[in-house]
């Protein structure tokens, strides 16, 4: 079984999102050494010193595939355009109510799950704007 | 990589889209390789000459000038 089918069928897929992960991991490497060195010049939370590099490669990876442009990878065309912009606004409401009702079994807070899932709807929108807009961009020169 | 993955498939009339779909790819893999901007794995260079019913030969190889 190959690894690498998690990440869809296409091949060219495959392949990107294999390279952004080994620049990660490589990035990630190379902060660990300087968070051994944070840790033992420095008296920072030792915890917080070991999440850095965790979510560094986490970050990266995402802002890498976001703007990559390699998502929506058939879309090509205007309208395919402005029906997958309506799908992303879509998916992004859904995330309001989803995130937000399950902050609200958690927190019993009406103001901060409704906060939380504004925060999380209009970052998921965002996101896929921006990785929608960057695709289409790339599929128009091809 | 030159290849002439564009004018066969526009010898067989197929779009990208469909020929993307007949292989399993997307479309944004397909124009890739017609601009010869991704080199497709061996794999994926047999299923498009398959697809398009041409040799590896017609569709890879570089004629000597």
């Amino acid at each position: 079984m190959n690894i690498l089918n998690f990440f869809g069928q296409d091949e060219f897929k495959q392949q990107q999102i294999a390279r952004f992960i080994v620049e990660a991991a490589l990035l990630q490497f190379i902060v660990s050494f300087v968070m051994i060195a944070l840790y033992v010049f420095t008296s920072i939370e030792p915890l917080f010193l070991m999440l850095i590099p965790f979510a560094l490669f986490l970050f990266y990876c995402i802002i890498r595939y976001m703007l990559s442009g390699i998502e929506f990878a058939d879309v090509f065309t205007e309208q395919e355009y402005s029906k997958m912009k309506k799908r992303n606004l879509k998916f992004a409401i859904w995330i309001f109510f989803f995130n937000g009702l399950a902050f609200f079994f958690i927190e019993k807070s009406l103001l901060e799950s409704s906060l939380f899932g504004l925060i999380s709807g209009i970052l998921m929108w965002g996101m896929n704007t921006i990785s929608l807009k960057k695709s289409y961009k790339k599929n128009e020169q091809l | 990589m030159v290849n002439k993955v564009k004018i066969a498939r526009i010898e067989k009339d197929l779009t990208q889209a469909q020929l993307a779909q007949k292989i399993g790819v997307t479309r944004q893999t397909i124009g890739l390789i017609e601009k010869n901007e991704y080199n497709p794995s061996l794999q994926l260079c047999v299923a498009i000459a398959k697809t398009l019913d041409k040799t590896l030969n017609d569709l890879f190889w570089e004629d000597e000038k």
